[in-house]
């Protein structure tokens, strides 16, 4: 989501370098406004026609800019990615580690032992408790009516780790085959 | 675990959750931020290229249904379709369902082809056929057609081309193999029956209808590899074109119109790309010669007593498109430019279609002699 596709289209090339030189623009504004430059707008605007007169006589340009906007995005997404993870876990371990089973010693007299019986071939997938997937309603729905329905509502603690997660998704890329038929 | 544990247990998560998550609040709103402004800038960008993208058409809004041939252009179209990149391009067609502006009766040049002499990934301003000097050109080509199609039109439109110059672009990437197949992407087209059992060629058109029709996917570029390689789909192919061109020579000049073979090479990035990777795992890249296809279709228009102008040299990488594996705007105005001499050499009578002759144009600057490595060295 915060990545774009690669190839680009055009368009989106061209989309991003404007808004590429917008946030300059105002970035330049702010930097001679923060100096006391009288004209601080100004400033901004000509760097704004600058760079749009840039990318328009060199569209190789905006394609480097296209391409140094995906790398920066990926590689701050990756890291970004990480330290979810590691919070996401970190919070996964509190709940599992004092206020869950993990660190108890079972008792003696309960034994954890629960008889399965055989399941069909093709009804076997997994017996344990998980998530539904159900894309028709998405995943937050999908995943707090799990957390009420099995007695585990602390996941919605998880909710902000993840719809940020979600954001660092790749996007599709667009499929290129040795078949080289251009019709349909 | 006794009931009276597991009634605390449930609060005590929830509530070390609560903690937990408000503690992760320190690192998840920085990150949280960024991710934010990151993805602002994202959405924009995508935004704005959909503001500014033109509403494309799908291809079944583009051709129609045509006997015998399989499918066609719609006549007066204008609107935009997607190329294989997703960007738009502008096109135009006239009632006929042709690609010019002057139209076939009023054209000195006609154009057949598959997409790349229908302009596929071009503006129609944009088009070889706009920069072809003064000459008058219309293209009567479709996407996806093999060799066999254009076969059937210069039949078809019989006395239509008399006293013009018909040029019959072959895209070596799959013209040739295409006119084997009976189907193209599951769409029935027509194709050469070889009749090795005495029967001799044949286009078959009988089971072409409205439709798709199972059948298998092409090869794509193990096809190219192996006709590139000599053996039996390579004689295959060859001995199809040479079926077409003669037949093709005989529609032209009994309508009494001049014929040139001009020969497409694959020299965009894409498509290079995975030929090389292809050429790289393969036992029998040694055998792969793709200077065979010139070479072999120079052989079949000499002994059939047409013209014949290898474009590979008059092009090189930096003609095609990146994504896409048609030309570029750089490359429509080279064909355009090689439209125009030989339309030049036609007006004059000095384009040697007879027997032993090729096209005889003015040179061009060579292409790097490895155009084709150095096109899949391109690839961003």
């Amino acid at each position: 989501m915060i990545r774009l596709p690669d190839p680009p289209t055009r368009a989106l090339v061209r989309g991003t370098w404007l808004i590429l030189s917008l946030g300059a623009a105002l970035i330049a504004s702010v930097i001679f406004l923060a100096a006391g430059a009288p004209a601080w707008s100004l400033w901004g605007a000509g760097v704004l026609a600058i760079l749009l007169v840039a990318g328009r006589a060199r569209p190789r340009l905006r394609r480097s800019a296209y391409g140094a906007w995906r790398r920066v995005c990926g590689g701050l997404g990756r890291r970004a990615g990480v330290i979810l993870e590691r919070t996401a876990f970190a919070i996964v371990a509190v709940v599992g580690w004092a206020g869950g089973d993990m660190m108890r010693r079972p008792e003696p007299v309960d034994s954890g032992w629960r008889p399965r019986s055989t399941l069909q071939a093709g009804a076997y997938t997994s017996s344990g408790p998980a998530p539904e997937p159900d894309s028709s309603t998405g995943w937050l729905r999908s995943l707090l009516a799990w957390g009420r329905r099995s007695g585990h509502g602390w996941v919605w603690a998880l909710v902000p780790v993840l719809a940020l997660q979600r954001l660092i998704r790749p996007s599709a890329r667009r499929a290129l085959d040795g078949r080289n038929y251009t019709l349909y | 675990m006794n009931r009276s544990s597991r009634s605390w247990r449930t609060p005590a998560r929830h509530l070390l959750a609560a903690i937990a998550a408000l503690a992760s609040f320190v690192v998840v709103i920085p990150v949280g931020a960024l991710l934010l402004t990151l993805w602002a800038v994202s959405a924009a960008a995508r935004g704005l290229a959909r503001l500014t993208t033109p509403r494309t058409t799908g291809w079944k809004e583009l051709v129609e249904y045509a006997p015998e041939v399989g499918w066609k252009p719609r006549p007066g179209l204008d609107c935009h379709a997607e190329d294989l990149a997703g960007d738009p391009f502008h096109v135009v067609t006239d009632e006929e369902g042709y690609r010019g502006a002057h139209g076939l009766s009023h054209s000195e040049v006609v154009v057949f082809g598959d997409s790349f002499a229908f302009g596929y990934a071009a503006d129609d301003e944009d088009l070889f056929l706009r920069h072809a000097g003064g000459a008058r050109v219309t293209a009567l080509a479709a996407p996806g057609y093999s060799m066999v199609q254009p076969v059937l039109w210069m039949e078809r439109l019989g006395a239509r081309l008399s006293g013009k110059l018909v040029v019959w672009m072959v895209y070596l990437g799959n013209d040739l193999y295409d006119s084997l197949r009976p189907s193209t992407d599951g769409y029935r087209s027509p194709a050469v029956r070889l009749g090795e059992d005495g029967t001799g060629p044949a286009i078959v058109t009988a089971h072409v209808r409205e439709g798709k029709i199972g059948f298998p996917r092409d090869r794509g570029v193990d096809a190219y590899v192996e006709i590139c390689s000599g053996g039996l789909l390579s004689s295959r192919v060859f001995a199809a074109a040479e079926y077409l061109i003669e037949r093709g020579w005989d529609a032209c000049r009994a309508a009494g119109a001049d014929l040139v073979i001009v020969s497409i090479p694959e020299l965009s990035a894409a498509p290079r790309a995975i030929l090389e990777r292809k050429l790289a795992l393969d036992d029998g890249a040694e055998r792969f010669d793709e200077g065979l296809l010139d070479r072999t279709l120079a052989a079949i228009c000499e002994r059939a007593g047409v013209g014949f102008v290898p474009l590979f040299e008059h092009m090189g990488p930096e003609h095609y498109l990146q994504v896409d594996w048609h030309w570029n705007r750089a490359g429509h105005r080279r064909v355009g430019r090689v439209l125009g001499d030989l339309h030049a050499l036609w007006l004059d009578g000095r384009l040697s279609t007879g027997p032993g002759g090729a096209a005889d144009l003015p040179s061009e600057p060579p292409p790097s002699s490895d155009a084709r490595t150095s096109a899949a060295a391109r690839e961003p």
